[in-house]
């Protein structure tokens, strides 16, 4: 179940940096100091890293990136699809009001699957398993054990 | 929940903890080559919307041979048309004979493009018509000096959906007969 997470959410990045890249020349001459090209590459970039990140160290803070990454992005083309809010500091005026923009519309799915698929991860991320337990130590995730002992106990009138 | 394994850790996996980053590695650059292999078409400028435009289906891809440019009376008013009544547009970005849109923007808006000298249909200025070279070689149709682009999101004659859409940084305007941008509707 994680390893098919971690591939769907690196794969649904991917599209989402596809889509920015290649668009993104048509996009350089939005802006002045901060163009919505460079920013469609920084997005581009961001999703790559996130999506390895993801896929060859799935830690916690892997699955936080590549949340924060999707999730900002599909803000972002809902944001700057429905909403004309002009220019907003040094970004620059991206209100498109259309969907007809090739890639755009998958793009957006997949920022969609990306959010829910990192979100799950991130839900379901048990961190590192213990190799050596012993007597009074303390068990990943920060739970307190008396010592080894099987899933049955789990529940006893004795935890009650 | 969390379930405790033993003094010995977690049973081993079927894959091998060191061969799962390597397969997923695979899979993420087969789905990256597979969807940059889609998107290569999409920039090819006369087709419809690309194969992720939405909508773009045949009606919206651009004609071939010499053009014709007419008019048409729609809910906007007498607008420019194609000989074949699909509405033609401007982009407020654009310099006079200059297009500012390239690559997902001809994507999105596919030029009106001609072979030759176009042809001024009912209700056109014929002197107002003229055509500029791309550059990629394609050859546009002007109106007073307004490359003329159709819309993508236009399913044939008749629709006018792209009117006063804002894309690729300017809006986009059907025209009227005597080559200025229609911005009401």
């Amino acid at each position: 179940m994680s390893w098919a997470l971690r591939v769907g959410t690196a794969a649904a990045l991917a599209i989402d940096a596809v889509v920015h890249w290649q668009n993104a020349p048509a996009y350089d001459d939005i802006g002045t100091t901060l163009t919505q090209g460079a920013l469609f590459r920084a997005e581009a970039a961001a999703a790559v890293v996130a999506g390895l990140l993801v896929l060859v160290r799935p830690r916690r803070s892997s699955w936080v990136a590549a949340l924060l990454v999707a999730a900002s992005a599909l803000g972002a083309v809902l944001l700057y699809r429905y909403v004309d809010v002009g220019q907003l500091g040094p970004l620059p005026d991206m209100y498109e009001n259309t969907w007809q923009v090739p890639g755009k519309l998958l793009s957006a799915w997949a920022e969609g699957a990306a959010v829910v698929l990192a979100g799950l991860g991130l839900l379901t991320h048990r961190g590192a398993a213990p190799t050596h337990a012993t007597a009074g130590s303390q068990a990943p995730g920060g739970e307190a054990r008396s010592g080894p002992r099987l899933p049955t106990q789990r529940g006893s009138n004795a935890e009650r | 929940m969390r379930l405790w394994y033993g003094p010995n850790g977690p049973p081993p996996s079927r894959w091998g903890s060191r061969r799962r980053p390597l397969v997923a590695l695979a899979t993420l650059l087969t789905v990256g080559v597979l969807a940059a292999g889609c998107g290569s078409n999409s920039g090819s400028g006369s087709g419809g919307g690309g194969p992720y435009g939405g909508g773009g289906s045949a009606p919206t891809s651009a004609p071939s041979g010499v053009a014709t440019v007419s008019t048409a009376s729609t809910g906007l008013g007498t607008i420019l048309v194609d000989g074949s009544g699909r509405t033609l547009y401007l982009f407020a970005k654009d310099q006079p004979d200059r297009s500012a849109c390239a690559g997902a923007c001809v994507a999105a808006w596919p030029v009106d493009p001609s072979s030759g000298t176009p042809k001024a249909g009912s209700g056109v200025t014929a002197s107002l018509l003229g055509t500029i070279k791309r550059g990629d070689g394609a050859t546009q149709v002007t109106y007073n000096r307004h490359p003329l682009y159709y819309y993508s999101g236009d399913g044939g004659a008749g629709q006018q959906n792209g009117q006063g859409v804002d894309a690729f940084g300017a809006k986009w305007f059907v025209v009227n007969p005597a080559g200025a941008a229609v911005t009401g509707g």
